[in-house]
């Protein structure tokens, strides 16, 4: 690749392919381009087959023109033989090129180096900047929203069960237990980025073993995070069963059905809804509670989760009926009330109201057990 | 003068049979196209170097159509007679 083969390396060459002496084919090599040189003087033209045609111009700068041999050429233009001569269409103009032909060297410039250097620089400041800011900014939102909470109640959004007429009371305890929850998160996610921006800023000073630590220390944080979300997440709803003294039913449908009767208006609004909420008074007997039966949820595991027994679902199926038909069939995705349990007198240690449902079974199996 | 006459006059030059010249040539030439082709320059003393160029792709006007055309980059085989020729051609 890019050589320059002399006299003799031809010569070899030659000899090799042809199975002559060295010598002969040298002396063959002269000679050849002795006559070659004689025609040229002489002003002939002269045609060697496979290597081409030499003529002579007459022209002092350049007094030989070859053209080589066709199969000679093809050869030598193997790596570009695919391509071939294209027209240009008007459209295309000789700027439009250019253009392209710079774009394409203009990743190899040597400025762009020295501008990312400086935006690294730049952007090593801003973040620093940016890192003193955001904490205050953020200390400052969780305040307000704290604070929000505390005079305003939030809509409840997103709890997977309603509850028709709740007592104001129990609603603020609830959403009290959301901002302790909230606020102890926001808590978390500001100690991690506190650590985060130790570990920037720990980074050009302290060694290797400083930045294992806070590595792990981040790790730490971040994995205690997680635990805290889940352990949140799983058990929130159940601490609010506890509170209000009100199962929680699982249902998405029953949500937006009940959300056009729970949902509590913001800001301007809240304290007509609060005076209407006063004035209604909060007896138990009138919470209802709206579940759906699942291909894995009965009315009997409906029964047991607010009832505590399996056998009270004959008050469900009774609260019901009209829906539910033949308590074998009843189809998935019914939705149904759950009635309070002192509507029925339900009462698990009593062993009276167990027997009573019992016989309460019987009698709606009655119908269909002919 | 043409590829016949050659190597009649290299046959008799060298007191060979023109068929072995012939066999010469084609070898050379095969020689030429191996080497040319792997981008390798070759200097011949007393007569010039053939050397492989390759040549960008440019933009050339068709003059009786006016249309432009991309001609695609190709490699070329160029000589350059050597100052001995030229100075014989030139006299």
């Amino acid at each position: 690749m890019n050589e320059k083969i002399t006299f003799q390396q031809l010569a070899e060459s030659l000899s090799a392919l042809t199975g002559g002496s060295q010598n002969t084919t040298e002396t063959f090599i002269k000679e050849l381009f002795d006559i070659v040189s004689e025609a040229l003087s002489n002003g002939e033209t002269v045609r060697i087959k496979g290597i081409g045609k030499f003529a002579a111009t007459g022209i002092s700068d350049q007094p030989v023109l070859f053209m080589p041999d066709d199969d000679l050429a093809d050869a030598i233009n193997t790596p570009f033989a695919c391509f071939e001569a294209v027209v240009l269409d008007d459209d295309i103009s000789d700027e439009l090129l250019i253009d392209s032909q710079s774009e394409e060297q203009e990743p190899q410039k040597s400025q762009e180096s020295t501008d990312a250097a400086s935006a690294i620089n730049d952007t090593t400041d801003s973040d620093t900047q940016d890192a003193n800011d955001k904490i205050p900014e953020e200390e400052d939102n969780s305040d307000d929203y704290t604070e929000d909470q505390q005079e305003i109640l939030p809509e409840p959004e997103l709890n997977e069960a309603q509850h028709i007429d709740e007592p104001e009371e129990e609603v603020t305890d609830y959403h009290d237990k959301d901002t302790e929850c909230d606020t102890e998160q926001t808590a978390t996610e500001e100690s991690t980025e506190y650590d985060e921006e130790d570990d920037i800023y720990s980074e050009p000073d302290d060694g290797c073993g400083s930045k294992r630590r806070n590595t792990f220390l981040y790790i730490l944080l971040v994995f205690i995070g997680c635990i805290a979300g889940y352990i949140i997440g799983s058990h929130y709803p159940y601490q609010t069963y506890i509170h209000t003294t009100q199962p929680m039913t699982t249902d998405t449908t029953s949500v937006s059905e009940t959300d056009s009767v729970l949902q509590l208006p913001q800001n301007d609004t809240i304290k007509t809804d609060s005076a209407e909420i006063d004035s209604l008074p909060p007896t138990p007997q009138e919470k209802i509670i709206i579940d759906t039966i699942g291909t894995t949820r009965f009315l009997t595991t409906m029964s047991r989760e607010y009832y505590g027994e399996m056998i009270f679902w004959v008050y469900i199926y009774e609260e019901n009926k009209e829906k539910l038909g033949n308590p074998n069939r009843i189809r998935p995705g019914t939705t149904i009330v759950i009635p309070p349990a002192e509507k029925y007198s339900i009462n698990k240690q009593d062993s009276a109201s167990v027997e009573l449902a019992k016989l309460k079974a019987m009698e709606i199996y009655a119908p269909y057990q002919k | 003068m043409d590829n016949k006459h050659i190597v009649a006059a290299l046959a008799k030059r060298l007191g060979r049979e023109p068929k072995d010249i012939s066999a010469l040539i084609e070898g050379l030439a095969a020689t030429i196209k191996d080497r040319c082709g792997n981008m390798d320059s070759i200097a011949v003393p007393g007569f010039g170097t053939f050397e492989p160029i390759k040549e960008d792709e440019k933009i050339t006007v068709d003059l009786s159509s006016g249309k432009r055309m991309l001609l695609p980059p190709q490699i070329s085989l160029r000589f350059n007679p050597s100052i001995i020729l030229r100075k014989k051609l030139n006299e």
